[in-house]
């Protein structure tokens, strides 16, 4: 039981990783949370659903056009809307990608009507149809098609990531962008590429990350990527906000907090609906606790200790109940 | 004309959201992403004082409600009501203080998202305290504090008369404190937190305190909702979050720190809402088509999120320039 909750938050992680690493690295070069990651996910499921019947193809080629189309969605995203809000602060962008949101979720909702659907293999996938039988050893299950699938595909997209992150030439720009934009700059770097790059990459990750999460649920609604995205951002907090591999780390930790409170609800008796509560309550633990997350650094921070916040509330509360201090401020 | 009257209740109802809204975001510049927790808790706790704890509803587990047959009446006002609508705001109110205390802390994107999360918390969990709330049945046959039996459109319209007293109220209060010492030093900690504070003032406590008052608002404002549906837990009221940015775009068209701008924005959204639900009697369309035009609506939504945002962040009526206006009492 345990290690069946184990590998099932496994397989979660590995999802919401993928999303994850796309909001941070949005998060590092562009400086806001993205809040449209969720529906870019959404949109990625349609798009390979779309072309899966469109082309009679299989769910590679849909895969493949999916990552392709969302690239190019982030890509001029990035055109229209962000680089016109240069230099906002942080909640200008994050309020327009809300926007965003709003229009690509109902935009969905036009074009594919709002009732649930599921990516339907077809003959071309008879190979990952032949995957079907779950794989029993040691009294764990794995199902190859909804459990392996995403894992294989997110291991694969993590490893790439790293290699262009750390030893190609637009991943060395594109950290250093996330480090200093200004630096980057005037050391030559040219931010604006970067910048289109990076929501390519974002894009494309996002649309992986839907497609895995339609296959492991087997279920296409216009809510898919927008349920996920609180998970998303408490993995991507959790991690250290801008750190992609934070960001893989926290998803492990929510993957697996949130599957593993089954056997524990079980055991205790508490109800099971309230696993949706976990990373929730992990994430605003963490934020209070340690919000710079696990490998963040706490540069760009400002907190006052919680100790001296607590005393001046209680002083003040103090002061209106009539209670003496000590010797004033 | 009941349905004119609903209207203005909803109106005078998210009016008091987008002026709560008005002072966290538009005055102080807190990113509250959690209206619908507070919204939400603040409508049960309004439903649970004034709805009988054993309803004759067969199948409903009943909650832990206090019903109002436990408050006297005044001069034939039921009170329970008035109870009913003060608890949701000190329950909202207190929550926002025990929240704030460490959220506060946090920059604005992490305090949204800090917010949203506790929304998600605070709904999932009224949901699934089956022997309190009446878990996902939620809370039926809510009872309005003024009920004229089958003469429905009275009893709308004095429902709508009443939020509406309530707003202008609020509106009044809201405006004044704007217009405060205390309302300058709140948009003073908004453009410059450190300059506040080295002019000596409180940051911290100016924030919470904004937060606070916010939340208790958010939380009356749920209770008056509570009354207004006299059902809450129906399929089609789960307090989405899409809720919380519902009331953000009616304080951008508007114009944050200015609160007669967030009411007409107000309005404009929920008319835009009330004509594309009447469009499909009026213009006879076909269902399909009808569900086009709703979905249309929020995309039109999006839309004028985003180019408010590109082209004129300070919305239809601008922050008014008031700190060098003497302010009078009630108008100013």
């Amino acid at each position: 039981m345990v290690f069946q909750a184990l590998l099932n938050g496994l397989v979660d992680a590995s999802i919401i990783a993928l999303a994850a690493v796309s909001v941070s690295l949005i998060y590092g070069v562009r400086g806001f949370a993205n809040f449209a990651a969720g529906d870019m996910m959404t949109v990625g499921a349609y798009v390979t659903l779309f072309a899966m019947s469109a082309f009679r193809a299989g769910i590679v080629v849909g895969l493949l056009v999916a990552i392709v189309f969302v690239a190019f969605l982030g890509i001029a995203m990035e055109f229209l809307v962000f680089s016109r809000l240069e230099g906002r602060g942080p909640v200008a962008p994050l309020v327009a990608s809300i926007g965003i949101a709003f229009v690509l979720q109902n935009a969905i909702r036009i074009v594919f009507g709002t009732s649930e659907t599921t990516l339907g293999l077809r003959g071309q996938d008879d190979w990952l149809l032949g995957l079907r039988d779950p794989l029993t050893t040691y009294q764990v299950t794995l199902n190859p098609l909804r459990g392996l699938v995403p894992l294989v595909m997110a291991a694969a997209f993590v490893a790439s990531l790293t290699v262009l992150l750390q030893y190609t030439k637009l991943g060395k720009a594109m950290r250093a962008t996330a480090d200093n934009a200004d630096l980057a700059r005037i050391s030559g770097i040219d931010v604006r590429f970067v910048r289109y790059a990076t929501w390519a990459l974002a894009g494309a990750l996002s649309a992986a990350a839907g497609v895995m999460l339609a296959i492991r649920l087997n279920v296409l609604i216009p809510l898919l990527g927008f349920d996920i995205l609180l998970l998303v951002f408490g993995a991507v907090i959790l991690g250290g906000i801008g750190s992609p591999y934070g960001a893989m780390l926290g998803a492990l930790v929510m993957g697996l907090a949130q599957n593993l409170f089954f056997p524990i609800a079980t055991a205790t008796g508490v109800a099971a609906e309230l696993a949706a509560l976990v990373p929730f309550v992990i994430l605003i633990l963490v934020l209070l606790v340690r919000p710079q997350g696990i490998a963040g650094r706490p540069l760009g921070f400002d907190l006052p200790p919680l100790r001296a916040e607590l005393r001046k509330v209680l002083r003040s509360i103090g002061k209106l109940v009539g209670v003496p201090g000590r010797g004033g401020r | 004309m009941a349905d004119f009257s609903r209207l203005g209740a909803l109106v005078a109802i998210w009016g008091l959201l987008a002026l709560a809204l008005n002072l966290q975001w538009g005055h102080t510049g807190l990113f509250n992403a959690g209206i619908v927790g507070f919204w939400a808790l603040g409508a049960y706790a309004g439903a649970l004082v004034t709805t009988d704890p054993a309803l004759p509803v067969s199948g409903y587990p009943g909650h832990w409600g206090i019903g109002p047959g436990a408050f006297p009446t005044l001069f034939g006002v039921r009170t329970a009501f008035f109870f009913g609508a003060l608890l949701a705001g000190a329950l909202a109110a207190t929550v926002a203080f025990l929240v704030a205390i460490p959220a506060l802390r946090l920059r604005a994107d992490y305090f949204a998202i800090a917010t949203l999360a506790l929304a998600q918390v605070t709904i999932v969990s009224l949901k699934n305290m089956d022997p309190i709330t009446g878990g996902d049945s939620g809370v039926p046959s809510i009872p309005r504090p003024f009920e004229f039996g089958s003469q429905t459109h009275v009893t709308e319209f004095t429902y709508f008369v009443l939020v509406a007293v309530l707003l202008v109220l609020a509106y009044l209060i809201f405006e004044r404190l704007g217009r405060s010492p205390w309302g300058r030093a709140l948009r003073a900690l908004r453009e410059d937190e450190d300059a506040a504070q080295a002019i000596g003032k409180d940051t911290f406590l100016l924030k919470l305190e904004a937060f606070v008052l916010g939340a208790a608002t958010i939380g009356v404002s749920g209770a008056l909702f509570a009354y207004f549906l006299r059902n809450l837990g129906s399929p089609d009221l789960q307090f989405p979050a899409s809720y919380t940015f519902l009331v953000f775009v009616m304080v951008l068209i508007g114009g944050p720190g200015n609160n007669r701008g967030v009411l007409l924005g107000a309005f404009l959204i929920l008319f835009l809402e009330f004509f594309t639900i009447r469009a499909k009697d009026w213009f006879a369309l076909s269902p399909e088509l009808a569900s086009k035009v709703f979905y249309l609506r929020l995309i039109a939504i999006g839309v004028i999120l985003v180019v408010l945002v590109l082209f004129r962040p300070q919305g239809i009526f601008p922050e008014p320039k008031h700190a060098t206006k003497k302010p009078r009492w009630l108008w100013g």
